[in-house]
This record gives structure tokens, sequence and C-alpha cells, in this order.
């Protein structure tokens, strides 16, 4: 495949009168992490959901968007749901809401697989055990016997980590994926995501209202503003670099013990 | 009153215990936690989840009970509890909590107005006659305006909500505002905005504030000394600014360097925490 992973271009969201997302554009590409922030309404989840086709049947949608390649507005039911189950996987912020409570680990963890795929089981569970071991879980066979609220939601959002990864995507799109965890645990599940994507060439798109974890964890950063993109700077620039008012006065808003933008 | 020699809130060796299923372990919340805070000045609770630190703002709060230790608030005892309706309503008058979610802890069948006056009227301090202008001062301590009084919670944005839980808990003239983290799902603009409102009402009225946050930085921004908690215990304890910036136990020297910032390392964390497991002995939650 050439090009992007993720290719948005020029996507305008409307619900009748009402314009949610205005010509947004962004791409990421092979191994690449890209930040998209941005505050409460400002369109950053709505972005990730057009673009997984993720909305209610009144959504008026234009532009483009291609998941490695593929053409999703365009896409039929049959073609949609092969993109949404192979190609992309979308990590949310509460892992409690993405797994049944009353199904053991296990079974939601390779559903995908066993139910889209047609892995057989015992195939589908040593593939689900490793990924468990790989983002990090101590017991891994304990833990695919036990029911989500046995587990810390750490641990939780690593089980969801591990099935997003069981169909092998190429592009996680994480909204908030890491927002309710602690800071210790926040660091954790981004180490093992970091070292996911550098192993599989995996690109992430990491939508986040924290602007010093966007500018420390990403190659390239969006910022968004009533549904439009109104800046786009390498990570490492965030603070140092935006030129744009509204950047600039979301950036001086956030505190910080660090003394280097006071 | 509490005079200079005796803090407002004087918390003495608390210690809370769960059980969480029969014929578990139990597990202890709160640890031998002392702390003060006179009037007018803000202490910061710190750590992560299971630190203990939302038991203790609900201990301070009349919401939970401690089973051990003694905890006084201008004098009067906050553990030993008077059964009669006087005495509950001025424990609860005495310390008022706001929460994250101002949405789940507002009524919201009542407009703002109705919520102000709800609160005066049930401590008996809304005479009908002045209640008007109380809730007009209210508003406009709390930044929002006059016509806002008449709309009820789904009318308004999640930042409004939250200055409308303050307006109702400075209604009562409390001695204490505990507050859990009541910022934290705020956005960043927004979020300065509250602080600020903070910082003036504590100027103002002399409240003492219990600032409980996992954010570090915002508790940065508002308190004069920090608690920072792990496993139920007080780990490290001074003025805020030298406990962010010159951390000494190893466990805040975790938290400090996890937070994201320039040259952050997710891989450095983890090797820190992994460290800090091996020296304490104890995993983290």
């Amino acid at each position: 495949m050439t090009g992007p992973l993720l290719d948005i271009a020029d996507l305008s969201l409307r619900y009748g009168d009402t314009r949610i997302l205005d010509r947004v554009s962004l791409r990421v590409d092979t191994g690449e992490t890209v930040g998209l922030v941005g505050e409460s309404g400002s369109g950053k989840s709505s972005t990730v959901r057009a673009a997984l086709r993720l909305l209610p049947p009144t959504a008026q949608l234009d532009g483009s968007v291609r998941i490695a390649g593929r053409d999703v507005l365009g896409a039929d039911a049959r073609e949609l749901r092969d993109i949404r189950s192979s190609e992309v996987a979308l990590i949310q912020q509460d892992p409690r809401g993405a797994l049944n409570p009353v199904r053991r680990i296990g079974d939601s963890l390779i559903e995908r697989l066993v139910l889209v795929h047609g892995v057989a089981r015992p195939e589908a569970k040593r593939r689900g055990l490793e990924l468990l071991e790989a983002v990090g879980i101590s017991r891994p066979e304990l833990r695919f016997r036990q029911y989500p609220h046995e587990l810390s939601g750490g641990m939780l959002q690593r089980v969801v980590i591990a099935a997003a990864l069981t169909t092998r995507p190429a592009l996680l799109l994480a909204d908030e994926a890491t927002s309710a965890l602690d800071v210790t645990t926040q660091a954790e599940v981004l180490a093992i995501l970091r070292d996911l994507q550098r192993e599989r060439g995996l690109g992430l798109l990491f939508i986040t209202h924290d602007l010093h974890l966007a500018a420390a964890y990403c190659d390239r950063v969006y910022v968004m503003l009533s549904g439009e993109i109104v800046e786009e700077l390498q990570g490492a620039d965030l603070f140092a670099g935006a030129r744009d008012t509204y950047t600039r006065s979301l950036l001086d808003a956030v505190p910080t013990i660090r003394e280097h933008h006071a | 009153m509490s005079t200079a020699s005796t803090p407002l809130v004087v918390a003495d060796s608390l210690r809370r215990t769960f059980q969480p299923a029969r014929g578990a372990d139990p597990v202890v919340a709160v640890d031998d936690v002392s702390f003060t805070i006179s009037a007018g000045e803000s202490l910061g609770l710190v750590g992560e989840s299971g630190s203990g630190k939302s038991t203790i703002a609900r201990i301070l709060a009349g919401l939970e009970r401690a089973d051990a230790g003694s905890l006084t608030v201008d004098g009067r005892d906050r553990l030993v509890r008077g059964r009669g309706r006087r005495a509950r309503l001025h424990r609860a008058r005495q310390v008022q909590m706001v929460f994250q979610d101002p949405y789940g802890s507002l009524d919201r069948r009542l407009t703002v107005e109705q919520t102000l006056v709800h609160a005066m009227r049930l401590h008996g301090l809304a005479a009908r006659a002045d209640a008007g202008a109380r809730v007009a001062e209210l508003l406009d301590r709390v930044r929002l305006a006059s016509a806002q009084g008449a709309l009820k919670p789904h009318q308004l944005s999640g930042g409004q909500r939250q200055r409308v839980a303050i307006a109702r808990a400075i209604a009562v003239s409390p001695s204490v505002l505990v507050l859990d983290e009541a910022v934290s799902a705020l956005d960043v603009s927004v979020q300065a905005q509250i602080l600020e409102l903070l910082g003036e009402i504590r100027r103002d009225s002399g409240i003492a504030l219990l600032f409980v946050s996992h954010d570090l930085a915002v508790v940065d921004e508002v308190t004069d000394r920090t608690l920072v908690l792990f496993h139920g215990r007080v780990v490290e304890h001074g003025a805020t600014r030298e406990v962010l910036r010159a951390p000494r136990h190893a466990y805040t020297q975790l938290l400090v360097s996890s937070v994201a910032g320039p040259g952050w390392d997710p891989h450095e964390v983890i090797e820190r925490r992994a460290a800090f497991e091996r020296q304490s002995d104890a995993p983290l939650r």
C-alpha cells in the first residue's frame, strides 16, 4: 500500500443546519503518532466517528476518508464492515464500557477473531494470550478466565488494546484512551502502545485534551476549534511554535509544574 | 472561632478500613493520617487511585465515618455524631463539598435560583424577603449572569454547572470547602476560570479548602501545602511548591516524573515505577 494509512480530506459533517465539522483534513502515516487536540465540542471525537461512519443516519457527510487506501464514505455495508474489522481499531476512554461485564475477558478479547475472521477457538485463544502478554498483563491464563470487575481500570484498558490488536489493524484511533488512568499507569500503557507501534508499524491517531501529553508523545499535532483544524505543528514545537491565537490561548491556560512556558 | 494557635481543621491519626467482600482481607483505605488546615488556607491531597484521598475528603465532609482517630473543625468534634437534626445540619453546614460531576450533584428539576434558595432555607439562612438579594449576590460572586438564575442544569455548560455547585456550597457560609476532583472534567480554559474563582473565595471569605486532585499542576495552582498519599498513608507533606519541585519521597518523585512535559519518556516512568515497587515492596494498585 502507498499513501497515508488515514487520509481525511475536506471532511464536513452537518446535522440539518448545524455544522459540526468544516473541511477537516488530516493524515496519519505508517508508524506515525498524530495528536488531535482541542476543547470539548471542538469536533475531535466527531472526526474519528465520522472517519468510521459511526454516526446516526441523519448525519450529512462530505469530503473523503481513506483508511489504508480504501474509500470509507463510498463503501457499501459489506466493505465498511471489512474495513472496520480488519484495517482499523478504535480505543475509547472507558474500558468498562467497551467490555461486556457478564462475559469473561477472554471471550471479549477473541470475539472479533472468531466471529469475523473465522479463526478456530484454540488458535484464537493462543493469539489472545500472546497479546495479553504483549500488553504487559501478568498471569494471562488467569485474566483470560476472569470478568471485567475483577481487573483494575489500567489492566482493562490494556485488555481493550490487546483486543484491538487481535485482527492486526494497521491504524489505531485512540480517543482519550489513557485519560482516565493514573499517571504512572498512563505512562505504562503509552509505552506499550509505542513498542507495539514500532514492532508493527502501526499508525496512531491520538485524541487528547492533555496538551503536555500531546507535545511529549506525538510526532505531529493538529489543533481543532469549532469543527475546524486551526493549526498543525510538530509535537515538539507545540508549546514554542504555535502561532494561531486560539492555540496560544489554549496553551496559556494549561497549568504546569514545570517552568518551560511560564 | 479558631484562634491563631489552633488551626480550623485538626485531623489526628485518622483510620478507615473497608471490607471489600465477606471473607476477603480488609483494605486499609486511610492509615494513620494527620493534618491541619487553618482558616483561609488551602491543603492539597494528591495520590493515585486507591491512595485514600477521596475517603479522607468524605470523612471531613461527614459522608464517611472513621474507625479511629479524631477530627475537629473549629473545635467541634466531627466524628462523634450528635443525633438531633440541629447537630446534623450544623455538621453539614460547617463543611461543604463540591464533586467532580456537577450534573450528578445538582437536582435537575430545580433552577439555579431554586437550588441556591433551597440550600439556604435548609439551614434557615434565607428569609423570604432577602432570598432574592442573596441569590443575586451569589450569582455575581461565581460570575453567572442574573438571567442564568432561571435556568436548569441541562441548560448550562459544564463550567457553569460547576459554578452553581460552588455557589450552592458557599451559600451556607461554610468554614471548609472540600473539592474532590472538582475541576478535573473541565476544559483547560474553563478550569483556569474556576481555579481563579476558588482563589478569590478563599481570599475574600477565609474559607479553608481541602483540594483533592490527581492533577499535580492544578494542585500547584491552588494549594499552599500538600499531602502525598500512597496506599492510605501520608508519604510526604510540605509546602506545595517544595513537594512538587523538590520531592523527597521516592513515590512523590515517581508521580512528578510521570507528568508529561518536555523530555518525558513513558519507558523511563515504567523503570522508575518498577524501581519504586522493588524498593517499597508495595505494588501500585
